[in-house]
């Protein structure tokens, strides 16, 4: 329990330190509990504790960047909002392809101004027309004006790009191609086997299927039309497109689901399974960090899940996220990483509850037919999980993006019993695309047919009258007050259950 | 012990419980198949792209030819999707009327996506960015590739005819806009109905055409260069003497297409009943037996 503690203290640590500055020596206050150990030798084991979380907490204050980084003649957002500049450099990432235009993440080297060249250093984004297509590793000489990124409606573009350190950005520039393949290797090698994979699925289905696909499998969501992007957010489903952790979440469930329906009360195999399935899924979207931090927390999930503790899984989500905050801070700010978290807890401290509920449920409806009961806990089970990531997460999305669906529970559940279909069909169309495209595009024919289900229960959804209420602006402390209520419910749950020594089903059944 | 009678029991049942749902979905698809199984009538559709041109010709024979892709790569992919059957990946023959962006974008889309067996293009000098991607993609798929010019003519079978009528042998040079003149105009003839495709062509080019008696006169005319006002000159309209003609245009476009004498001017000849465009009446898609010609449009709010 008190690396749960302490990871939150972290954490708390490194909001404070966006928020505030202090000076660096209030982290000795830290020390202040352990003068106290002689004196209460009763309660050592608190102020230990105690003492921790105040260093983690002024630590974590610390360690967030205040200051922001030097600017000199060397750095690329020096020049920004003046003259046209020529800049050589290298695309450091994925080319982020959107509809008709595409950005590209170019890292510079040198700048020539004047005739005069000099080294610089700093990372700007290139708006590019679609085609020609660039890939990661291009070196490429650019010609055009460095521009402080303008917020656009009240979304603050600036400060979203400066936390994944980008301070400039090119419209349309004029570019000349150097070299290409100066990237680093494994990068190289993965992000042409992604675009590879999506290739073969946009050869073998039709639109937006072929696009659906490459979102749900790929995480590449550049394709889908903004319409039916828009179907989503209102039914509620959008997370079916972003592969964040409720989407590693289902995934793991239903392998799991499918597993204890073959290898029986197995648990070790299925466990070994949904982990190798997750890896394997992960290496397949292109080892983006959104996907990573995702998979790190499923597969944490799924260890306490091996080891029968519910608390733990917790504590090990509290702790994942530490470090990963503490890598990065600024992911703390970012939507998906919230949700992901929220989702992911969720399903730690609400899935079991509902689970065991909907079997007990399942089991007096159904009694003694066995197949009948394990399909009916299929159900239910998928239910449980919809049912537990949407109250984890309604709140966060109606502030951050102003919907709150009313189809979501029903549409999700919909949805879901073709994601498993989609994912396995899709990724074989993807896989066998690269080596016999005729055979994938026969296959393609069955992911098709899933595709345009999911498309039909969105579009079916969408249509319905009220599914889904548009919110105005919600104050963040309303937000903060239902996260409150639902630890505090969540707390009387967990204690009523302890109290009648009710076990879960689930740690139940791992006896 | 129990582990056994546990595992094993589920591995029986499992092929008894999969072959219901195999089935299920052999017999969806093969329904789904059968109900998009294209009829034998023709086909030719003024796809919504956006500012640009975008035809498809589907013919009883089950050939597909798509004549230019428009502006956006998102659009024609959903629009050709939408004409298609879900099983059918194969263009047949692609035309690039013109090099600019408005005809060709679409088209690197739609090469990297189906099969596409032969291709068309006027192969006049013009470089942008673009046109190079498609020149390269063709040879990267090893496409056949040919040249346009006036008097070339493709059988696609059941006596329906594509005659090329431009560029002339000798391409434009000098004119107001040579890239737009040198385009690609096709005409499709199937027994008493006939469609004239005129790409971006201006007056210059619609004088010469009229002057050297091609056979012009067609049912339905894709009016020229969205609705500019340099095309479609009364005389030109006189000659093609269509019943039916289509505006290929975005709506609130930056050009100011369509030009409101041009629109006045098909109106006053036609009746507004008889002027698509896809900017207000969305993909328009014409069908014919030879005989008569039906329309089917699509009802577009107020989306831009």
């Amino acid at each position: 329990m008190w690396l749960l503690y302490i990871s939150c203290a972290w954490v708390a640590g490194i909001f404070l330190g966006s928020k505030a500055s202090l000076p660096s020596a209030i982290i000795i206050s830290g020390l202040a509990p352990f003068l106290f150990i002689p004196l209460f030798s009763n309660h050592k084991n608190y102020l230990i504790v105690a003492g921790f979380c105040l260093l983690a907490f002024f630590g974590g204050y610390l360690c967030y960047p205040s200051s922001p980084p030097q600017i000199d003649e060397h750095s690329l957002c020096f020049y920004n909002d003046k003259e046209p500049v020529q800049i050589q450099g290298l695309i450091s990432d994925e080319p982020d392809i959107r509809g008709k235009f595409c950005f590209l993440t170019f890292s510079a080297s040198e700048i020539n101004i004047e005739g005069i060249k000099k080294e610089a250093s700093g990372t700007a984004l290139l708006r590019v027309p679609r085609y020609p297509a660039f890939r990661y590793g291009d070196v490429l000489q650019v010609t055009g004006e460095l521009e402080t990124p303008a917020p656009f409606n009240d979304f603050d573009y600036k400060s979203y790009l400066a936390r994944q350190g980008i301070h400039s950005i090119i419209y349309y520039p004029e570019i000349e191609v150097i070299d290409s393949g100066k990237g680093l290797k494994p990068l190289q090698w993965l992000y042409s086997l992604r675009e590879n994979l999506a290739n073969s699925l946009a050869r073998a289905l039709p639109e937006p299927q072929g696009s659906l696909a490459q979102g749900i499998l790929l995480g590449m969501r550049a394709n889908i039309p903004d319409s039916l992007n828009q179907s989503f957010s209102r039914t509620g489903t959008a997370h079916l497109l972003a592969i964040s952790g409720l989407h590693i979440g289902i995934v793991i469930a239903i392998v799991l689901s499918f597993g204890i329906l073959i290898f029986g009360r197995q648990r070790s195999i299925y466990i070994w399974l949904a982990l190798i399935v997750i890896w394997l899924y992960v290496s397949l979207t292109g080892m983006r960090p959104p996907v990573i931090r995702a998979a790190i927390m499923g597969s944490l999930f799924l260890t306490a899940e091996f080891l029968g503790r519910q608390r733990d899984a917790i504590t090990a989500l509290a702790f994942a996220a530490a470090v990963m905050v503490g890598i990065q801070p600024y992911i703390l700010w970012s939507i998906s990483f919230q949700l992901s978290f929220l989702a992911m807890a969720g399903l730690i401290l609400l899935y079991p509850y509902f689970q065991s509920q909907g079997k007990k449920g399942a089991n007096a409806i159904f009694r003694d037919r066995k197949t009948i009961t394990s399909m009916g806990n299929m159900v239910t089970d998928s239910f449980a999980i919809t049912l537990a990531a949407i109250i984890a997460t309604w709140p966060l999305i109606a502030y951050n993006f102003h919907i709150i669906s009313l189809v979501a529970l029903p549409a999700t559940f919909f949805s879901l019993l073709s994601l498993p279909a989609i994912i396995t069909s899709s990724a074989l169309v993807a896989l066998v695309g690269l080596f016999a495209p005729l055979v994938a595009q026969i296959l393609g024919w069955l992911a098709w047919l899933f595709l345009s289900y999911l498309l039909l229960v969105i579009q079916v959804f969408d249509t319905l009258p009220y599914s889904s209420l548009p919110v105005a602006a919600i104050p963040a402390w309303q937000v903060w007050v239902y996260y409150a209520g639902l630890a505090v419910a969540i707390a009387i749950l967990n204690h009523r259950k302890k109290s009648s020594n009710l076990l879960p089903k689930l740690s139940a059944e791992s006896k | 012990m129990k582990m056994a009678g546990d595992t094993v029991k589920p591995r029986l049942s499992i092929p008894r419980k999969w072959l219901i749902p195999a089935l299920l979905l052999v017999s969806i698809l093969i329904w789904a198949a059968v109900l998009t199984m294209p009829d034998d009538k023709l086909h030719v559709s003024f796809l919504d792209v956006g500012q640009g041109d975008a035809i498809l010709i589907q013919t009883p024979g089950h050939q597909n030819i798509l004549i230019d892709g428009g502006p956006d790569p998102q659009k024609i992919n959903l629009e050709l999707s939408k004409k298609l059957p879900f099983w059918d990946r194969t263009i047949d023959l692609m035309v690039s009327t013109q090099p600019q962006a408005d005809h060709v974008t679409g088209l690197v889309e739609v090469l990297r996506r189906y099969k596409v067996k032969q291709v068309l293009e006027p192969g006049v000098p013009y470089y942008s960015s673009i046109y190079y991607e498609w020149l390269n993609l063709i040879k990267d798929e090893k496409t056949k590739h040919d040249i346009a010019i006036a008097g070339q003519e493709i059988d696609l079978g059941d006596n329906i005819k594509i005659a090329v009528l431009n560029p002339p042998s000798e391409l434009f040079q000098g004119t107001s806009h040579d890239v737009d003149n040198n385009g690609v105009v096709l005409k499709l003839t199937w027994g008493k109905v006939s469609f004239l495709f005129t790409a971006d062509i201006r007056d210059e080019a619609e004088f010469e055409l009229v002057s050297q008696r091609a056979s012009l006169r067609s049912t339905v005319l894709k009016v020229a260069h969205h609705g500019s006002k340099t095309s479609t000159s009364p005389q030109f309209l006189s000659v093609v003497g269509p019943e039916v003609v289509v505006i290929s245009v975005g709506a609130d476009n930056s050009f100011g297409h369509p030009n409101s004498e041009v629109v006045e001017r098909l109106i006053s000849r036609l009746g507004v009943e008889n002027v698509y465009r896809t900017d207000r009446n969305g993909t328009i898609e014409f069908i014919t037996d030879g005989e008569s010609l039906w329309v089917k449009t699509e009802d577009i709010s107020n989306e831009s």
